[in-house]
């Protein structure tokens, strides 16, 4: 189920809302939590549900039960990965943290590593020692990258003591909460568990409603109308260069452009739908996104850029690898070691690596930059200049994050850097219009979190770094109510073309 | 803020449920089931404006047809419409402006239901191209995920359903009809012109254009599953006038053309072995016939410059007139065509080469009439001017579309059994 289809839309969260703050209000929050996690399990497997051939299966036999299980392997993997994990955390309470917290980290990343990377080593095994290892094709279960980093949170925070582990159905709820569950924002325990022990919380349903609804209108927005119009000149781009084609300059950074475009929209739009669906229900995630191509160098990027990930991998890979406490040198490996692992976990593909491994160099460059570098000197007006190269760094990057192939990206780079002539051939004026109009609302307007700076709460700004500056903010008048009710009929009206988020893929 | 949330809710569900209430009740691609309401809604002048496709999508998606033919435009227009002028059992299921991305859809969501036995398919080199997946009301229809109640929900919440919706109405309360593209007598000039400007449109489009080869290969998917369960698949090529073919070649497309030709025979061949568990026309379960290239039918002259009476045989270059279709069905149904300048062969890899001389042959000799010269030197004329190629913005296949393919197919298997 996706945030933009008629079931999800239409019958999933209606139905989610209305059971939740009736539970929440007649029986109690701990039901009401129940149903919650008991819905977002249900979303979770939606996707295996609805695809599955159940027609195919002959009466109440023994075969038909083993192949009905079959049928929804993932969903009872996440309950097994939530069952392991929940036993971990109470045992680490009784014995104390080591070596539990270990077995259990190795435990979630051995579930990630076997689904998402075995065929991965065993191909570059293969490939490097001439071996026939077999692959397992075991295709990749959705959302497990997420949920397995969720998993690894709660062990952490509650062996640094942060949260206690808390009810079985509170911690499965952490991991499978419907609005975050696909493609985040990642939570770190301690961030959601307060909200959910919160039993005295009064609910302000207008409030919820009034913030979660104009939150998921922008989010919808973003990707129905924004990303998915600018989806088809990207894809065709990257499609032409895999299958030979040589785009010139132009049409190489146009397309490239589009497709930075398209990942922001399609990204943003639906960590702002998470946030408003959250919020719907009274439940507060933290910001992944504070317009990222804004930033005037690569550090600030990631401060801005999937903030979520970036906290996680700060907190449970750079800062325990020794962080900045070594020296220069320690921390220029520390942070490439941090963006190759990152890279790797969006895909177990050599190119993720290096686009991991392009960010942690421009990261080491930035670092040297304002040890060694001339003070100040991006400062003022020159800050223009370092926000266009940070986006133009960031838009080779998304290079090799979007390519499948070596070939594919090295025909468009070789066409961005010049080398296949000035390639005016195929650019259309929509094209350069959706890149236009697209640059003109990420330089020029604010992102969600800064337009709804008002109604965030002081802990998810200070997260997320947002010192909201001077500017337009939504106000919650008759006609911004109106505005956003025709944002989402608009979205609605246009969603039924639209494709599955990119980082569901992930 | 409780005023606030109040006025969201409230303007979005009354705008929802007002427009969706609207196209519903109107109804003008016949899918909901509404009643009329006479005056306003009785002629349902907007069925196939669409290009038919949530029409024919919501048939095929409640099912119980045995034989369908499908294709573009030139299926739509070159087949009867009426079934009782088609063989028992088959209806003309095009759908104008497809490919074989959304025909391969049709096929798969036709299949899912155990009373279908044959399809026939009108394939040629446009619908593999690189252009457009699917037209925006594909998006709506059954063909995008085989659920007709869902397709419902989305065309009632559809702009284009909307603006049917309103023109429909308009059409019911004005008497007027939406203009018929062909007719039986035109202006004099006018069907000139259309060869003239369809001539130098299709020169520039071919000079754009791009062979897909993963849309056969999806296709390919279908065809496969579907005679695996005993469907029979009847695919024909195209006819096209003489004017258009030559364009084709001129554009220095006759080698692309003659390539697909050869990979969609060895396509189909691949999968003739199969039984078809009640075959609605003679031979086996995969099979593919050649109408194309400068056939009499084809070659006829372009109407005169002055003439106002239909040509016998082509509404437009691109576009022949349903006896034509009709007689093709029956010579792919073994029987004597009513005209007998239409001619068609089964294709096979081994008779490749043999129809290939056979077009050469045809052509030099077209070309050599007046009608071919007369062609020629039009050609040569838009040549000179050096036009630009007609590019649109490439579109391939991507993981959403093979998927939506892949689910139609799964429901295939199951429901064979009872075929």
């Amino acid at each position: 189920m996706i945030f933009n289809s008629f079931e999800f839309l239409f019958l999933f969260l209606p139905g989610v809302l209305l059971a939740y703050y009736l539970a929440r209000r007649f029986i109690s929050h701990w039901t009401a939590l129940s149903l919650l996690a008991a819905a977002s399990f249900f979303f979770y497997a939606w996707w295996d549900v609805s695809r599955a051939p159940w027609h195919e299966l002959d009466g109440w036999t023994g075969e038909s039960l083993i192949r009905s299980l079959w049928f929804i392997r993932h969903v009872l993997l996440l309950l097994g990965s939530v069952i392991i994990n929940h036993i971990v955390a109470r045992l680490m309470r009784r014995w104390g943290n080591q070596p539990l917290l270990a077995i259990g980290i190795i435990f979630n990343l051995s579930l990630l590593g076997f689904f998402k990377y075995a065929d991965f080593l065993a191909g570059n095994i293969n490939a490097l020692t001439g071996l026939d290892l077999p692959e397992l094709g075991l295709g990749l279960p959705l959302a497990i990258s997420f949920f397995s980093f969720q998993q690894i949170s709660y062990l952490v925070d509650v062996a640094r003591r942060k949260t206690e582990p808390g009810r079985f159905f509170a911690h499965a709820l952490f991991v499978s909460f419907f609005p975050h569950i696909v493609a985040g924002p990642l939570i770190q325990h301690h961030q959601i568990a307060s909200q959910f022990n919160d039993t005295t919380r009064k609910d302000d349903i207008w409030d919820n409603l009034g913030v979660g609804l104009s939150l998921f209108a922008i989010g919808l927005a973003k990707k129905v109308l924004i990303a998915e119009s600018i989806e088809p000149y990207a894809s065709s781009l990257f499609a032409m260069a895999e299958r030979g084609d040589t785009p010139g300059l132009v049409a190489a950074w146009l397309g490239a452009t589009a497709y930075a475009l398209q990942i922001f929209f399609d990204f943003s739009g639906y960590s702002d739908m998470a946030l408003g669906l959250a919020r719907c229900l009274g439940f507060r995630l933290p910001v992944n996104f504070n317009g990222p191509y804004k930033s005037a160098s690569i550090v600030e990027f990631w401060r801005r850029w999937h903030i979520t990930l970036s906290h996680f991998l700060r907190d449970h890979l750079y800062i325990p690898l020794g962080g900045n406490r070594h020296g220069e040198t320690r921390r220029s490996i520390n942070l490439m070691a941090t963006m190759l692992l990152g890279g790797l976990w969006h895909g177990a593909a050599w190119t993720f690596v290096i686009w991991g491994g392009l960010h942690g160099l421009g990261l080491t460059v930035n670092h040297y930059w304002a040890k060694w570098g001339p003070k100040g000197w991006f400062d003022g007006h020159r800050r223009v200049l370092a926000i266009g190269l940070t986006f133009a760094f960031t838009t080779i990057a998304w290079v090799f994050f979007r390519a499948e192939t070596w070939s594919g990206a090295g025909r468009i780079l070789a066409g961005m850097f010049g080398l296949s002539g000035l390639g005016l051939e195929g650019v259309s004026g929509e094209l350069v219009i959706w890149v236009a109009f697209g640059l003109g609302l990420v330089w020029s307007l604010p992102d969600t979190p800064e337009l709804f700076a008002d109604v965030l709460d002081e802990q998810t700004r200070k997260d997320a770094q947002i010192t909201p500056k001077p500017g337009p903010r939504w106000r919650f008048t008759h006609w911004a109510a109106i505005g956003a009710a025709a944002l989402l009929f608009l979205s609605v009206l246009n969603a039924w073309k639209t494709s599955e988020f990119i980082y569901y893929a992930f | 803020m409780q005023r606030y949330a109040a006025t969201l809710l409230i303007a979005l569900f009354a705008t929802l449920a007002g427009f969706a209430g609207f196209n519903a009740v109107v109804d003008p691609f016949g899918v909901m089931g509404t009643p009329d309401i006479p005056g306003l809604t009785s002629r349902d002048t907007r069925l196939y404006k669409d290009g038919g496709r949530v029409h024919i999508a919501d048939r095929l998606a409640r099912g119980g047809d045995p034989a369908i033919i499908l294709g573009s435009s030139r299926t739509v227009d070159g087949f009867p419409r009426d079934p009782d002028d088609l063989p028992a059992g088959f209806i003309n299921a095009g759908m104008r402006g497809t490919n074989i991305f959304e025909l391969s859809q049709a096929a798969a969501l036709a299949a899912g239901d155990a009373r279908l036995r044959c399809v026939v398919i009108g394939l040629d080199l446009d619908e593999f191209g690189t252009h457009s997946k699917a037209k925006s009301t594909y998006w709506l229809s059954a063909l995008r995920d085989g659920n007709a109640d869902f397709a419902r929900a989305r065309v009632s919440l559809s702009p284009s359903t909307f603006r049917a919706s309103v023109r429909m109405l308009a059409d019911n309360l004005t008497g007027s009809s939406p203009r018929m593209p062909w007719v039986d007598t035109y202006p004099s000039g006018a069907q000139r012109r259309r060869y003239d400007d369809s001539a130098r449109g299709i020169y520039r489009f071919y000079l754009g254009y791009r062979f897909d080869p993963e849309r056969l290969a999806l296709f390919e998917t279908v065809l496969d599953n579907l005679t695996a369960q005993g469907v029979q698949v009847t695919g024909f090529i195209h006819p096209l006038h003489a004017w258009r073919e030559e364009a084709l070649f001129r554009a220095g497309r006759g080698e692309d053309f003659l390539a697909f030709r050869a990979a969609l025979a060895e396509t189909f061949a691949r999968h003739a072995a199969r039984e078809p568990v009640e075959a609605c026309l003679p031979g086996p379960a995969s099979q593919l016939f050649d109408f194309s290239g400068f056939r009499p039918f084809a070659a006829l002259p372009a109407p005169a410059v002055d003439a106002t009476a239909a040509h016998p045989t082509f509404f437009e270059p691109s576009h022949y007139l349903p006896h034509v279709g009709a007689d093709m069905l029956a010579i792919m149904a073994g029987e004597t065509p009513e005209d007998a300048r239409v001619t068609g062969e089964r294709l096979a890899p081994q008779t490749l080469s043999r129809s290939a001389e056979a077009l050469a042959e045809r052509r030099a000799a077209w070309l050599a009439t007046p009608d071919g010269a007369t062609a020629t030197a039009l050609l040569d004329a838009v040549i000179a001017d050096n036009p630009t190629a007609q590019l649109e913005t490439p579109q391939f296949l991507n993981r959403d579309d093979e998927t939506s393919v892949a689910d139609k197919l799964a429901r295939i298997a199951p429901r064979a059994a009872r075929r």
